[in-house]
């Protein structure tokens, strides 16, 4: 049956309302369609909108939780400088005050560069950059007490100090210990250790 | 797409039969040749959309067998409109049937090619019809309907050839011969000719004619009967038939009850005696023509009955689809705005904690995730550091309860201990109490402070003394050693304690030589312990 035979009269009494109804059903459809996806990327913008707040609220969370608990540390670190460059002059200058003022026989120091602080158990990016000066200290002591006076007078001076290892002789143990002389030799190895801001860590290695 | 409408022409007359949900029953007609079918067609047109089918029930119905080569779909259309046209020159309503392949040559299909020689009342009916736009799908014949009482009413055991004989109507005789399971042709006997009902001498004459007159080389005889199958024939004794046959023994009468034939072809009413117009009506419904006379140019309001029909089915299914999308985008939009009122209600309380937390917030020009690192860097440098106060009072405090040692000397330093496993080995090897387990190699256990790795931190001091006042009771030195070490093991940071150098060399190892003179000077019972410490917040 060719086009020509087809009686569209015909057809068309028995099809205009199916398709009048089809025609209605699609419309629906396709409104629906448009407005669904229309309200759908509403709401991945919103829910991306609450994303990136959520994100910066849990940022600002973190931060105000380390300046809470760490403000003050860092503060005390600040002010008893170990936060900040090493100060060479005033350490030195301690070691030369405490010798002389605990009365030592002899008091000898020997310092190596400054070099980064590298351990397991401190993390990068995680923990601060650490940097270290080495010290030999040979002394003589007149009492094994002067010992710890020696490590309490230079602790108070700027950065923070540790004793790595040390090594006594009593070459007097037995007898009778005599003032103003050394009847305790030894030497020790100390660490100073200063955790410089991050911006001067920058500002010296522009690369990094 | 069955019939609602099946009018049946016969030589005298046309009958409208209309299912009714049940069967057909007639409900309109016209004589001819003179009756009008205007009643008919007015009839019909009440309901435009109902399927019309029209069997054609006449003298002039003609079957012609032949062969075909077998070729492909269009070819073998092509070749059988020209056979048609060749044998049914002067008329339209011609059909062909395709029969099976010929026995001793694959290569050639027999056929069959059935016409209406002469076909005016149909052609009227038919001019009428479409002028009506009323759809007419088939125009057969009784011939052509005639296969499924074949196949459902013959015998068990059939013979080659079977001769379906039924009573019409209008009292004529329908005889069609089958040769196996395919018509070979078919033929009308009108009433004044047809042997009367219950007349089977002369009806067996007439078959025997008619066997004749449908394959002339054909011999009914008892070595090559015909099975003849009776039906809708009135006024026969079905017993004595049965028992006396039909007289001739080439043919083999078969008789069905009436109710036993409709079970058979799936009727719901009995056939009816004398009217095996119905029983074609009715087969027609059920079973479908082998061939349709119809040219496709009066099919053509058919056609467009099924474009109507499908076309309404495809927009209707269509329809109910988008409406079924619309109604889920509808439930899937409510959803979505109640998640984004959700989500805007999130927004706007996160905003306001954010607001508060930057008002409250005062920053002092540090950035406080720098000053954590820095304050744990600090932290983890406090954890790994060791005091000298607390290795001194740890040896003030042993010495204190053992008056008899004298320190000459002390050291400390770091040391990295060997795995815990290690240590543990080491216990075994030694045998001896787990206290008294000291790292296995000094070098190893002297490894720069810097350079330690993932094992714990230790702490060793050495420390170096002698037992005074020492009078050569060498027993008794070695107990103020021993006593002297027991005294460090009661602290809870030590983990090992171990002496080095004891006041005498006992092992078993080595070589001892000694001098006692009475002017011999007492020695010096000197000793060298090892002691691993934990560093500080260590869990013992």
């Amino acid at each position: 049956m060719s086009l020509r035979d087809i009686d569209w009269q015909h057809l068309r009494g028995s099809l205009l309302g199916p398709a009048a109804l089809l025609l209605g059903c699609a419309i629906a459809w396709g409104a629906t369609t448009a407005y669904r996806a229309s309200a759908t990327d509403t709401l991945t913008a919103d829910q991306q909108n609450l994303g990136g707040l959520e994100a910066e609220r849990n940022d600002l969370t973190q931060q105000l939780e380390a300046r809470r608990r760490f403000a003050p540390v860092y503060q005390q670190l600040a002010v008893n400088g170990v936060v900040g460059p090493e100060q060479r002059l005033a350490w030195v200058q301690a070691t030369i005050d405490a010798g002389s003022n605990l009365g030592l026989p002899y008091l000898r120091y020997t310092t190596s560069p400054q070099r980064p602080f590298e351990a397991d158990w401190l993390t990068p990016g995680v923990n601060a950059a650490v940097l270290v000066s080495e010290m030999d200290l040979q002394f003589g002591l007149v009492h094994e007490g002067d010992l710890l006076r020696l490590f309490e007078r230079l602790r108070e001076a700027p950065g923070l100090l540790h004793m790595q290892a040390c090594s006594l002789d009593m070459p007097a143990a037995g007898g009778t210990p005599t003032a103003d002389r050394a009847n305790i030799t030894g030497t020790c190895q100390v660490a100073l250790y200063s955790i410089p801001r991050e911006s001067a860590l920058v500002a010296a290695n522009p690369e990094q | 797409m069955k019939p609602q409408h099946v009018i049946y022409l016969s030589g005298t007359e046309v009958v409208l039969y209309t299912w009714n949900r049940r069967n057909y029953v007639p409900v309109s007609g016209y004589e001819l040749p003179d009756g009008s079918p205007g009643e008919l067609v007015a009839y019909l047109k009440q309901t435009p959309a109902a399927v019309i089918a029209i069997v054609v029930d006449v003298l002039e119905e003609e079957h012609n067998r032949d062969t075909l080569a077998r070729v492909g779909r269009r070819d073998q259309q092509a070749m059988l409109a020209r056979k048609l046209a060749r044998i049914f020159p002067r008329t339209t309503y011609r059909t062909a049937t395709i029969q099976g392949r010929t026995p001793g040559d694959t290569q050639l299909n027999r056929i069959l090619l059935s016409g209406l020689s002469k076909a005016d009342h149909l052609r009227t009916l038919q001019a009428l019809l479409a002028e009506a736009k009323l759809p007419v799908s088939t125009v057969c014949s009784p011939s052509l309907l005639s296969r499924p009482l074949l196949d459902k009413l013959r015998p068990a055991n059939p013979a080659d050839a079977t001769l379906l004989v039924s009573r019409q109507r209008e009292g004529s005789l329908r005889l069609s011969f089958f040769r196996g399971r395919e018509l070979v042709g078919s033929r009308l006997m009108r009433r004044s000719l047809a042997a009367p009902p219950g007349d089977l001498e002369r009806l067996v004459k007439q078959l025997e004619e008619s066997v004749r007159y449908f394959d002339a080389a054909f011999a009914p005889s008892a070595t090559n009967p015909i099975d003849v199958l009776l039906l809708c024939e009135p006024g026969i004794d079905a017993v004595r038939a049965r028992s006396e046959g039909m007289g001739h023994e080439g043919f083999r009468l078969h008789l069905r009850e009436p109710a036993e034939a409709a079970r058979r072809l799936g009727l719901r009413n009995p056939l009816a005696e004398g009217n095996a117009d119905l029983l074609f009506v009715e087969l027609l419904r059920r079973n479908g023509a082998a061939g349709n006379f119809a040219p496709p140019e009066e099919r053509r309001y058919f056609q467009l009955h099924q474009v109507r029909v499908f076309g309404k089915a495809a927009c209707l299914m269509l329809a109910f689809s988008a409406l079924a999308s619309s109604a889920f985008n509808v439930v899937t939009i409510v959803s979505v705005q109640r998640e984004t009122a959700a989500v805007r209600s999130a927004i706007t309380d996160v905003s306001g904690q954010l607001s508060s937390s930057s008002a409250g917030s005062s920053s002092n020009g540090a950035d406080p995730l720098e000053m954590q690192r820095i304050g744990t860097a600090w932290e983890l440098l406090e954890k790994h550091s060791m005091d000298p106060q607390e290795l001194l009072g740890l040896v003030s405090t042993a010495l204190e309860a053992n008056p008899q040692v004298m320190i000459e000397g002390l050291e400390w330093a770091p040391v990295q201990s060997v795995a815990t496993a290690s240590n543990e080995e080491g216990t075994v090897a030694t045998g001896g109490d787990p206290s008294q387990v000291e790292t296995a190699d000094p070098a190893e256990a002297e490894a720069p402070f810097a350079e330690a790795g993932t094992q714990e931190q230790r702490i060793r001091l050495a420390i170096r003394g002698r037992v005074e006042p020492f009078d050569g009771n060498y027993p008794l030195a070695f107990l103020g050693v021993r006593t002297f070490m027991q005294s460090l093991r009661s602290d809870p940071r030590v983990i090992s304690v171990k002496a080095r150098k004891e006041p005498l060399d006992v092992s078993l190892q080595s070589t001892l030589t000694g001098e006692i003179t009475p002017q011999m000077a007492t020695g010096k019972a000197g000793f060298t312990i090892n002691v691993l410490l934990r560093v500080r917040n260590e869990p013992a």
